[in-house]
């Protein structure tokens, strides 16, 4: 460490020069007195001291340099030289700060974000071993297990020290001044153990509750008690009214409890999973319903393939017990790392990201190499006298090291401003659930990040500059007269910044192109003064039919409401339902083969959202349970199926309760909701016919009407008191926030391509100005023997478009690659056409043939005469 | 070339200093000058202006420890002294110059 010892010597070097000072003076007084003692007289004596001791300065600097660090000797003067080289050309020196702190800034925005939504830990006790159990089943994705077959795992497997699971749904509270919905976590207690969470207030779930002992209490959300309660400490004991039941407060719970999406951090209330047989039994009502997330914790040592060759067996064993529930398809149950499958959605969106910024900071480092080496080339006879005179190679690398720093430290320091505000937007545009843990801010690893992007930016500028400073160049110190010697490294910048530059342009493209597509792809309906108001239904059954069509009879009381419809999703879905015709086989081929969208709709549905009939009718009230069951498809299905004539025709869909063989008795146009391209089959059936308690009201209002909210809250309430109306939000808005994520990506690209854009015309003005000075005095003595200004400006243009040009289909090459890159990391990309692509580049081609004239021009106003005067 | 010749004067001075040492103990800067001098019986001068910087070296370097104490006239004076490492440096050391004494013997005589 004597490294260490020297540099820290560098505090105390006065303390030091006096020990010099008084061992010398020891050894001089010695050495007098020794010569006085053989004979001398003082004077002599004391004059041959002196001159054994030899050069006195001498012996002080190498005592010093022995135990001082000298490295840093004239650092100050060399980062006062810097600047004052710097603030000649200020325009330039401003350029590139600013470029690098926009370098600079966006990765370390990108990377804050980055390493909340994807490399964070979650915070529970062993993190890294918990496992989500999942059944792949055939060809439908993974699905989750039932409780029954959760207990079974338990019970069977040892691969796994917890297993527990919870689920979300919907709950109406009542009590307050109006009925509100909430959501609530049903856990199975030792979820709480498993996570480690703690109460806030009061207490969680213990054993004793998930046994059924006490199963009406409630644990409440941080938010949903800060709102409702005002984060009242008394809260515990208090009564809550759940759907009806009363429900006593236990606690409060920590806001850390959070599972990514699956248990978001938003949930208002929690309570034990029931243990009532209705749940945990095989033949129970609700058993066998698949919507509990399954939690597996695997024991310590047991790598994941131990576990899944146990989750084989037992998945068998389970099928075999159960072979009236599972047939020839048997079980699969898999368990997957939680964290893989927290961060799988938003890893390649972050790592495109990333990608695009430290693309964007490439450039800007060049641009800054460039500026240096302009610098240094135009510094060639002050570095040469400078090394005449004895200055080592270190020490003039030196120099540029500590003026890139300076450069990089200014771009660093701005930088920290706008990734502050960067990290705030991009915060914003993450949506909640999927960071892992908590806020995104800029927090310590990311200023860590940063400084170190610094350094390294700094590092990478200072290459090339560096090279030329410690280069042996005295022997240019007699020749002023230097040609284009580094010319073709300063192009070969060029085609680098051009060929990333189109890389990005092209993304950029395709983004702007693609969210375009998605948005005029869109259609079939009208949005216009179209709201959208949820609901979930109580009761259950044929009953909940009856209550939503009262309902939408209170409605037509109302003024001021043009058209009002009930659905259980706002737009068709995706084709997922299999469905046969009358006279087909209920094969696998057909089924997987004939698949529809399949939508729960009242007739009013259709006119809310103005979608066209094409024939026969829409469904009516008497479309009811007693009646026969009836369809409407949309024009795609029915041309496809039934050539167009599908009215009266049968159709048979739907799986468990909801199977049934239905009449087609209208046709309907076709939707095309968000990511839809194309048209595809569209089913709807009746809401009397089939119910599901998730529902959304469709309300049309009048032209220039207000939705009259309160009115609609009323008529509801007067059917149902207990009924809460919730996410009320116009057509408009939901298709916008649908795009939204490809909206916020699509943004940023093409914000940080511009930027990539500007940097590298930047960069490539700087160079061909540059180049252009360099060569004044050729321009003149050419003009002055009488060459024209076309071949003038094509003598210096033509090296530097050609460069572009090679940058330019090397960017070509890394667009196609980027393009698939971006294609299978988002959704609904557009691939990448040649009228696209060419149009890129032309207009980057276009940008930089402006600059390179625009530069060039500038050398044929040179007046010969005046420049070869220079010098 | 320069570089080269400089470091062979300067491993000399150190193998002095540190063989000096060796049997002498404890020492200051000026003694170590003296017993050079009085043992090569005067035909090595060691100037001070070299020979405190290569004292400072050494003990940067750990081969040598320094403190001040009073002298034999009651002056305050740096004093030096062996440290394990030193000991270790000076066994290659004199091995390395008996290594070039012989070789440049041999030359001499054969050459």
């Amino acid at each position: 460490m004597s490294w260490l010892r020297r540099f820290l010597n560098r505090w105390r070097e006065d303390e030091l020069g006096r020990e010099f000072d008084a061992e010398l003076r020891f050894d001089l007084e010695n050495r007098t007195a020794t010569n006085m003692r053989r004979g001398m007289n003082h004077h002599d004596a004391a004059l041959e001291a002196r001159r054994r001791l030899g050069n006195l300065t001498r012996a002080r600097e190498e005592m010093r340099a022995a135990r001082v660090a000298t490295w840093f000797d004239g650092l100050d003067c060399d980062l006062r030289y810097a600047i004052r080289v710097f603030t000649r050309q200020p325009t330039i020196t401003l350029l590139t700060v600013l470029m690098l702190s926009l370098g600079i800034g966006a990765n370390a925005a990108v990377f804050s974000v980055f390493e909340a939504v994807l490399l964070r830990r979650l915070p529970y006790p062993a993190a890294e071993r918990l496992t989500l159990l999942l059944e792949p089943g055939d060809g439908r994705g993974l699905t989750t297990p039932t409780v029954p077959e959760v207990l079974d795992i338990r019970n069977a497997t040892r691969s796994f020290d917890a297993v527990t699971f919870f689920d979300t749904r919907d709950f109406q509270t009542t009590g307050g001044a109006e009925p509100e919905r909430v959501v609530g976590a049903r856990v199975e207690t030792s979820l709480l153990t498993t996570l480690g969470v703690q109460a806030s207030l009061g207490r969680m779930f213990d054993a004793a509750d998930g046994a059924g002992r006490n199963s009406s209490i409630v644990v409440l959300g941080q938010g949903f008690w800060r709102r409702n309660f005002g984060s009242d400490p008394a809260v515990v004991g208090h009564v809550l009214s759940l759907n009806g039941e009363p429900y006593e407060i236990v606690g409060v719970a920590s806001e850390a409890l959070g599972i990514g999406p699956y248990l978001p951090s938003s949930v208002d209330l929690y309570l034990p999973y029931p243990s009532s047989p209705d749940y945990t039994s095989r033949t129970g009502e609700f058993a066998n319903v698949r919507r509990v997330t399954a939690l597996a914790r695997l024991r310590p040592g047991v790598t994941a393939a131990d576990a899944a060759a146990e989750l084989r067996t037992v998945a068998a064993g389970i099928a075999a017990a159960h072979s009236d529930l599972y047939g020839r398809s048997g079980l699969a149950i898999v368990a997957q790392p939680l964290h893989e499958i927290l961060t799988r959605n938003s890893r390649s969106v972050m790592l495109l990201l990333l990608g695009l910024v430290a693309v964007m900071l490439l450039i800007a480092c060049v641009n800054t190499a460039q500026f240096l080496l302009a610098q240094a080339i135009e510094r060639e006879p002050e570095i040469a006298l400078r090394r005449a005179l004895g200055a080592s190679r270190s020490r003039l690398i030196r120099q540029c090291l500590s003026e890139v720093l300076l450069l990089a430290a200014a771009g660093g320091a701005a930088g920290v401003a706008q990734a502050m505000w960067l990290t705030k937007v991009l915060g914003a545009l993450v949506p909640s659930g999927m960071s892992l843990v908590g806020r995104i801010s800029l927090d310590g690893t990311a200023l860590l990040f940063l400084f170190s992007l610094t350094v390294v930016c700094a590092v990478v500028s200072a290459l090339a500059p560096a090279r030329l400073f410690g280069s042996r160049t005295a022997e240019r110190l007699e020749s002023r007269t230097t040609t284009p010697r580094s010319g073709r490294l300063r192009h070969a910048f060029i085609a680098t910044e051009v060929a990333m530059s189109v890389v990005l342009l092209t993304g950029a493209a395709l983004l702007v192109r693609s969210l375009q597509e998605l948005s005029q792809a869109q259609g079939g309906f009208s949005s216009d003064r179209v709201t959208v108001l949820r609901l979930r239904g109580i009761g259950g059954g044929g009953s909940l039919g009856d209550t939503y069509a009262r309902y939408l009879r209170q409605l037509t009381t109302i003024t001021g409401i043009e058209a009002a419809g009930l659905t259980n999703s706002v737009f068709p879905g995706r084709p997922t339902v299999s469905f046969t015709l009358a006279d087909q086989a209920a094969d696998t081929a057909t089924l997987s083969r004939q698949q529809a969208s399949y939508q729960i709709v009242s007739g009013g549905y259709f006119t809310a959202l103005g979608i066209p009939l094409e024939s026969g009718r829409f469904f009516t009230d008497d479309d009811d349970a007693s009646r026969p069951r009836v369809a409407i498809v949309n024009r795609e299905m029915a041309k496809r199926y039934w050539r167009g004539s599908a009215i009266g025709r049968q159709l048979h869909a739907g799986e468990g309760p909801r199977a049934s063989t239905m009449t087609i008795v209208g046709i309907v146009g076709d939707v095309r909701p968000p990511f839809q391209i194309g048209d595809v089959p569209q089913m709807y059936v009746p809401y009397r016919q089939q119910s599901d308690p998730n529902a959304a009201l469709i309300v049309r209002t009048g032209p220039g009407q207000q939705l009259p909210l309160p009115a609609i809250k009323q008529a509801i309430r007067t059917v149902e008191p207990r009924q809460a109306v919730f996410g009320v939000e116009t057509v408009d808005a939901q298709l916008a926030r649908a795009v939204s994520s490809q909206r916020a990506i699509a943004t940023l690209t093409t914000g940080f391509a511009a930027l990539a854009v500007v940097i590298s015309v930047c960069g490539i003005y700087m160079v061909i100005a540059y180049l252009v000075r360099r060569r004044f005095k050729e321009i003149a003595v050419r003009r002055a023997i009488g060459a024209g200004g076309r071949d003038v400006l094509w003598s210096l243009a033509a090296p530097t478009l050609r460069w572009a040009a090679l940058g330019l289909l090397v960017g070509a090459a890394g667009a196609v690659a980027a393009t698939n890159a971006l294609r299978a990391a988002i959704a609904g990309i557009v691939p990448l056409d040649l009228v696209l692509g060419s149009t890129v580049a032309m207009t980057y081609l276009s940008m930089v043939l402006l600059v390179i004239t625009a530069s060039a021009r500038a050398a044929l106003r040179i007046d010969p005469a005046a420049a070869l005067r220079i010098d | 070339m320069g570089e080269n010749r400089k470091d062979q004067l300067q491993g000399t001075l150190d193998l002095l200093v540190l063989r000096t040492l060796s049997t002498g103990g404890r020492m200051h800067g000026f003694a170590i000058a003296e017993r050079v001098e009085q043992v090569s019986g005067d035909v090595l001068r060691i100037e001070a202006g070299s020979l405190y910087p290569a004292l400072h070296r050494m003990e940067v370097a750990g081969w040598v420890k320094s403190d001040w104490a009073a002298s034999e006239n009651n002056r305050r004076a740096r004093f030096y002294a062996l440290t394990a490492k030193g000991r270790r440096r000076l066994a290659e050391e004199e091995e390395h110059w008996a290594r070039i004494a012989s070789a440049v013997g041999r030359v001499l005589k054969h050459a």
